[in-house]
């Protein structure tokens, strides 16, 4: 099984975790298109084809790995975004954030995220974490659609 | 006003005596009266037996003699004349014969008198009057006169008894008869002093008696009645005095609100006495808007005849002042149980009012002040959570880049170093030590240095993070066995158990209402705290035992490990701080977090400890309300 039409959307405030989760994700052999974005409003923009993005090409496959803890639109509120409107709401969501605490993930899980992940401190943790979803990703079937 | 009262019933005691003197002098009166009847009655009746007797004998002797002796029976006796009469032989005959028996007649009484006389010449001419002597004069008087009225009745042909003047104008009592035969009256007679005298003498000395023993009775009802009514009056001035002195308002007061008494504690409140002030009426002292209330309540009263207690009331003094009084009435009655008004006791309570007032005005104060400190405080507190969420979370994302690099870093530095001492190697080139150095030590090390102050920023990240859960996480109360919990929680630390060979001496605890998990945590981490810090020269002792009292529950945790330096004891629960031999792992936050929990549960955690002797933990909890508990578990 390939998911080499698959586009990734990184979306994270911070460019040192964005580029931590690129490398990673490269090491373990991912190809797929990945467009990094660094705010929930430059994600919505996108999603809708707005703003800058409006002649965005059309991706066939997306998902999405949101950060929550960003200024302006936190995940929460883009995901809630997403998740509230029929268009998007089939768009795999992944949550990808430093936040453990239990409300916050059940807010998400409630909301409609498909997997919630915590990035771990310590580097081989999170190495290997990133990676694994890189593999997950090439090996699983998504089947969402924009 | 009780000197008023005094004299009053002195003034009553000598009308006492001056009725019963009067009644007694009655008595005697009417018993003297019907003595004086009876003994007037009996007098008459002697003298008529008398004078009737001395007639009939008479008339008898001179039947007699007129039958043997001429006499002149055809001269009408009025006629006749003493002289003539007496002349008469028959006659003379008769009256001496009279006389004669007179003679021999001791008489009756002092001045007891026979009388008998004819008319002569419109005289009435005595013939005979025999009182101790017998005289035998003639003595006349004349027909027309006062005098002698008994005697002219008699010859009037008259019979009876009467109270008159005699011949000689002396008041007697006399028994009238006229002698048919002679012509003649007769008269027994007797002075009515005669009569009167031993009545007046018995009178006055009945009188004399009567009049010493109430004399005496008096002497000695007031010698019995003058201490009963000395402890009266004494009593009257005694209470009168508590009345008058005591700080309270006595009033008593008929059904119209008319004052009947006030004590003059009336002055100190009003500044006026309302009984001395006949136009003031009790509802005229107090606040209109009160009036009514008050009415109500003294109705309610009178309907169930049942005294009102702790009536709060407003009254208005003299100078317009409100006066909050406290009144405690009793409904009176009259002797056939009418209620006929109020007797009440008032006591001011003006200042206790004004200083409930003062310290409600306080309280609300105090309310709205605790009020806005708990909502400051409430503030701070959420504050405080954010800001340790936020803490955690926003250095946690630097944290995470730091880490990842640093392993990019030291990965690459890796590859990096391997190929470059390899190269150097091979290509032969003097390499600066200094490169070596680098290459070899000082990078490693850095990135040493990096990843382990990194790693304890995780720990101090991860730590406030769960102190900061600990304060948020809600409490589910439960029943909770602490025997079982303890029991429960020693397997997860039986390695360390058997490692030192410690003995855990668990007393029976109670059950109690509090949150299970927050009590597992409070103690486990204090026996894992005991046993960590165990010495090693001896054999660990645990001991966990319980007080408990009415409010709370403490628990003791004892060892007899190395236990804490006094100077360091009051430091022991500050966060991240670690005292003594740092020989055991910790993150110096187990204290802290169990000082939270307890302080949630709304306890106490305290040490006391003695260095290389032991330790002792012990943590109160608060009994929650166990109905609550109850009903939170349903």
């Amino acid at each position: 099984m390939n998911n080499s039409d698959l586009t990734l959307i990184l979306v994270d405030d911070d460019p040192a975790h964005s580029t931590l989760i690129k490398r990673n994700l490269l090491k373990c052999g991912l190809t797929n298109n990945l467009i990094s974005l660094n705010s929930g409003q430059q994600l919505l923009d996108y999603v809708f084809a707005k703003g800058q993005y409006k002649n965005r090409p059309t991706p066939q496959k997306v998902l999405i790995l949101l950060d929550i803890n960003m200024p302006g639109i936190n995940g929460i509120e883009v995901l809630k975004t997403l998740k509230a409107t029929e268009l998007t709401c089939k768009i795999p969501v992944y949550m990808l954030t430093t936040t453990d605490e239990p409300t916050e993930i059940d807010e998400c899980f409630r909301l409609g995220c498909n997997a919630y992940l915590i990035k771990p401190i310590e580097h081989e943790e999170f190495a290997k974490k990133i990676q694994q979803l890189g593999k997950f990703l090439m090996l699983n079937h998504i089947p969402q659609f924009l | 006003m009780h000197i008023n009262f005094t004299l009053k019933e002195n003034k009553n005691f000598y009308w006492l005596a001056a009725l019963m003197s009067i009644v007694a002098l009655a008595t005697l009166f009417v018993v003297y009266f019907v003595l004086w009847q009876t003994a007037i009655a009996q007098k008459k009746a002697d003298l008529v037996h008398i004078a009737q007797s001395q007639a009939r004998l008479i008339e008898a002797i001179a039947r007699f003699d007129m039958r043997h002796n001429r006499v002149d029976w055809e001269t009408p006796i009025g006629e006749r004349g003493p002289t003539s009469l007496l002349s008469e032989r028959a006659g003379a005959d008769t009256f001496s014969q009279i006389v004669d028996a007179h003679k021999h007649y001791q008489g009756f009484g002092k001045t007891g008198e026979i009388l008998i006389a004819g008319i002569e010449n419109s005289q009435i001419v005595f013939l005979l009057r025999h009182g101790t002597q017998v005289f035998e004069e003639n003595k006349s008087v004349p027909l027309a006169s006062q005098l002698a009225e008994p005697m002219r009745r008699a010859l009037s042909n008259l019979s009876g008894t009467m109270i008159g003047m005699d011949y000689a104008g002396t008041e007697v009592l006399a028994a009238y008869e006229p002698v048919d035969v002679l012509n003649l009256g007769i008269v027994a007679k007797v002075n009515f002093d005669e009569v009167k005298q031993p009545f007046i003498k018995a009178g006055l000395i009945t009188l004399a008696i009567t009049l010493v023993i109430i004399l005496i009775g008096g002497v000695v009802f007031s010698y019995f009645a003058n201490p009963i009514a000395q402890q009266i009056i004494d009593n009257e001035i005694k209470f009168r005095n508590l009345i008058e002195n005591i700080s309270e308002w006595i009033l008593e007061i008929d059904l119209e609100g008319q004052f009947i008494y006030s004590s003059p504690q009336a002055t100190k409140i009003f500044g006026f006495n309302p009984a001395d002030r006949l136009e003031t009426s009790f509802y005229d002292l107090i606040k209109p808007e009160d009036i009514e209330m008050l009415q109500a309540s003294l109705t309610e009263s009178l309907i169930h005849k049942k005294p009102l207690s702790e009536l709060d009331c407003i009254f208005i003094s003299e100078d317009n002042q409100f006066v909050h009084l406290e009144l405690n009435v009793d409904p009176v009655t009259d002797i056939n149980g009418v209620i006929i008004g109020f007797r009440g006791i008032a006591h001011d309570v003006s200042e206790r009012i004004s200083k409930e007032l003062e310290l409600k005005r306080y309280q609300e104060n105090l309310e709205l002040m605790v009020e806005k400190r708990t909502e400051e405080l409430e503030q701070i507190n959420t504050e405080m959570k954010n800001f340790a969420y936020i803490i955690s979370h926003d250095l946690r994302s630097p944290l995470v880049s730091i880490t990842g690099f640093t392993g990019e870093l030291k990965e690459d530095f890796e590859l990096i170093s391997d190929c470059a001492i390899q190269q150097l190697k091979l290509s032969g080139l003097d390499c600066p030590a200094q490169v070596t150095e680098a290459l070899e030590d000082r990078i490693p090390e850095s990135i040493y240095y990096i990843e382990s102050a990194t790693e304890k920023m995780n720990l101090l990240i991860h730590s406030i993070l769960t102190l900061s859960r600990a304060g948020r996480r809600e409490f589910h109360f439960e029943q909770v066995d602490l025997t079982a919990l303890v029991n429960d929680l020693l397997p997860s630390l039986a390695f360390q158990i058997e490692q030192f060979k410690v003995t855990v001496k668990v007393d029976s605890l109670p059950t109690i209402l509090t949150d299970k998990l927050a009590m597992e945590q409070i103690i486990g981490n204090l026996l894992s705290n005991a046993i960590k810090y165990l010495s090693a020269d001896r054999k660990g002792e645990i001991h966990i035992s319980s007080e408990i009292s009415e409010h709370k529950t403490i628990i003791h945790i004892k060892d007899n490990g190395r236990g804490i330096a006094q100077a360091d004891l009051s430091r022991i629960f500050d966060l991240f701080k670690r005292v003594g031999n740092q020989d055991v792992a910790g993150d110096g936050m187990g204290l802290t977090y169990v000082q939270a929990l307890v302080r949630r549960l709304g306890g106490k955690i305290d040490c006391s400890s003695t260095l290389n002797q032991g330790s002792v933990f012990s943590f109160s909890i608060l009994n929650q309300d166990k109905t609550q508990g109850d009903s939170e578990n349903e």
